[in-house]
């Protein structure tokens, strides 16, 4: 726990990367966690908005992770409407709010879920009232999306990323936390898949999409691979309210610690964020294979945690 | 039978499949949209928008991820449809059609935990706190509340009951579950499986399909819980329950693992004892109990599947 990446040198590596792998057509490749030290922020409060700003400050404020004139794309959850399902409305809002204020010049949420969806959970109207872009890749047309290899991939050795994300300098990906029928637990790492296409998502479920019972497993190891071919510069967790029964979809039974995690080492965020449903992280695959991968610290003894209560 | 005669049956096969998927996506909305509750059914509710639809493996389109645990219990069909009310709020109404009323049983225990309220609607009507599931013949119905801080369980439950009435059909559970111990049986406690996703849900014990069950069934105790899983024939189950105790006896997660007379036992990570026993086509399991204790619940169940012969 001696070495932090400062403020310069991390826009400086993510701003290298980000052009290196954009020329590669295959943005951010291999930048998996690298720091010897993880450090997320916990925000407890009734006033979410908040909870978002103050977890982003704690880790250094937006200005670290988002430079002036970025072109940000926003990776948000707008997949069911039930309660407890999907990103909150302002938790997003605050993002947006916050790339703003950092200068980004341009800020788009994406994705290839329906309009429908974006509209039914709220989501839309914060896009529209805030004045950024919605960009909805078409999911039945496969030419919207890239093939990207995966090199370290174990069990998935190819990739769809939708190309619009292509068009951005950085990520941030927004996920609420919550209890999923196929893997346990739903949250960062599994985010990713909103920006892989339903196609090939179908096969992280093998034949198909169908789970194949004896391989449980198969899901979470290409959640850890997808994770291998791109990082999220910032990850916020939605902890607010959540479903830890009939997830992904709900209806569910609701927990309600009304907290929002930030960081960058998405492992650590999602290992913090399995203990609040009471899981040993060690135990919900897809962490402890992202781990495995070297993406992140699952540890969280090793974890510089910074809670707050507003 | 000539070349040009084989490719000529296989493009009437291949045209008479797809006209039948085409008129099965349409039966659809013949079929269930006749139970979705038309706007003068329900004061002041109205239809938000066209329904959502999704036939076999297009629920993966509406539901993503979440259609797997559907598929393994057998699933054939379902509607969507958003109804608000401008005094009121909004509610979701999901009607799920699987292929027998055992699969549909099975998923609608899935989604029902043990925190709510029986209600007389349907087969067996559980109400949640902000959500209602019921079941009846080939269908699960789920409707839930979509406005935060509003009591819509009087709503909930009465456009509960203008679907129910649409259903018709026989509503036969499986018959594992007489198998039970009744005493002490938590409302709402029983599970039925179909498969290994279900089971990872509700128990680890191996993310690999270590037991193979044709179907199972779990009952949730006061203090602890019994599972009995059903094979094909008595050769069957003795082949899983061999097969389960080598996995189970070289996996870290259990300790303390021993086998004693025809059965064996361990310790889970939560401390809690496990002792697994076949009996005819079946594999019975006891979790949470002492050894006396899970003696006695083998003998009942042994009792009940005979009495139900």
């Amino acid at each position: 726990m001696s070495e932090v990446i400062t403020r310069r040198s991390f826009i400086k590596k993510s701003a290298g990367i980000g052009v290196g792998s954009v020329l590669a057509g295959n943005l951010l490749v291999d930048f998996s966690y690298g720091g010897p030290v993880s450090e997320i922020a916990v925000v407890t409060g009734s006033d979410y908005t908040e909870n978002t700003k103050k977890a982003v400050a704690l880790i250094g404020g937006i200005d670290k992770y988002v430079p002036k004139n970025s072109k940000v794309a926003i990776l948000a959850n707008p997949q069911s409407n039930n309660p407890g399902t999907y990103t909150k409305p302002e938790i997003v809002r605050a993002a947006i709010q916050m790339c703003k204020a950092a200068g980004a010049s341009e800020i788009s949420c994406i994705g290839w879920l329906t309009l429908r969806d974006w509209r039914n959970t709220g989501l839309k109207d914060v896009i529209d009232s805030e004045g950024v872009k919605l960009e909805i890749t078409n999911l039945r047309d496969e030419s919207l999306f890239k093939k990207v290899a995966v090199p370290k991939g174990i069990a998935l050795k190819e990739a769809r990323i939708i190309k619009t994300f292509y068009n951005y300098n950085i990520l941030i990906d927004i996920n609420i936390s919550k209890e999923h029928s196929g893997n346990n637990y739903s949250g960062i790492l599994k985010n990713l898949m909103g920006m892989n296409s339903p196609a090939s998502d179908r096969t992280f479920h093998r034949r198909k999409w169908h789970m194949i019972s004896e391989d449980i497993e198969h899901l979470d190891q290409c959640i850890a691979d997808l994770n291998t071919i791109i990082q999220p510069h910032l990850c916020i967790v939605d902890s607010t309210e959540f479903v830890i029964t009939n997830g992904p979809m709900g209806p569910g039974k609701l927990l309600k610690p009304q907290k929002v995690v930030a960081g960058t080492d998405r492992v650590a965020v999602d290992a913090y964020c399995a203990t609040l449903f009471g899981y040993d992280p060690q135990n919900i695959l897809a962490i402890k294979k992202a781990y495995e991968h070297g993406l992140g610290e699952i540890d969280l003894k090793k974890v510089r945690i910074k809670e707050i209560h507003l | 039978m000539n070349f040009f005669a084989r490719v000529r049956i296989l493009i009437c096969l291949f045209i008479c499949c797809s006209s039948g998927f085409a008129a099965e996506k349409q039966d659809i909305h013949k079929l269930l949209d006749n139970l979705l509750p038309r706007n003068d059914e329900l004061a002041g509710w109205f239809a938000d928008g066209e329904p959502e639809a999704a036939v076999g493996e297009d629920l993966y389109l509406l539901i993503n991820g979440g259609a797997e645990i559907y598929h393994e219990y057998g699933f054939k069909r379902a509607i969507f449809q958003r109804y608000t009310n401008e005094k009121v709020g909004a509610l979701n109404l999901e009607i799920y059609e699987m292929d027998s009323p055992q699969a549909t049983y099975g998923i609608y225990t899935f989604k029902t935990g043990n925190e709510g309220r029986s209600i007389n609607t349907g087969r067996e009507g559980w109400l949640e706190s902000y959500f209602l599931n019921f079941w009846k013949a080939k269908f699960l119905v789920t409707i839930t509340g979509l406005t935060p801080d509003t009591d819509m369980t009087e709503n909930i439950s009465k456009m509960a009951k203008v679907v129910a009435s649409k259903i018709s059909g026989p509503s036969e559970k499986p018959s594992l579950v007489s198998y039970l111990p009744l005493d002490n049986l938590l409302e709402n406690g029983i599970s039925y499986l179909k498969g290994n996703l279900a089971l990872f849900n509700h128990y680890f014990f191996n993310t690999k399909n270590i037991f193979g069950f044709i179907d199972g069934v779990i009952g949730q105790y006061d203090d602890f819980s019994v599972f009995i899983f059903r094979y094909k024939n008595g050769e069957d189950a003795r082949i899983w329950y061999e097969l389960a105790r080598s996995s189970l006896n070289q996996n870290t997660r259990f300790s303390d693992f021993f086998v004693r007379d025809t059965l064996f036992e361990m310790s889970d990570p939560d401390n809690r004892r496990l002792r697994i026993k076949p009996y005819q086509n079946l594999i019975m399991i006891v979790l949470g109990t002492t050894a006396k204790q899970a003696d006695q619940l083998f003998r009942l169940i042994e009792g009940r599947i005979n009495h139900n012969k």
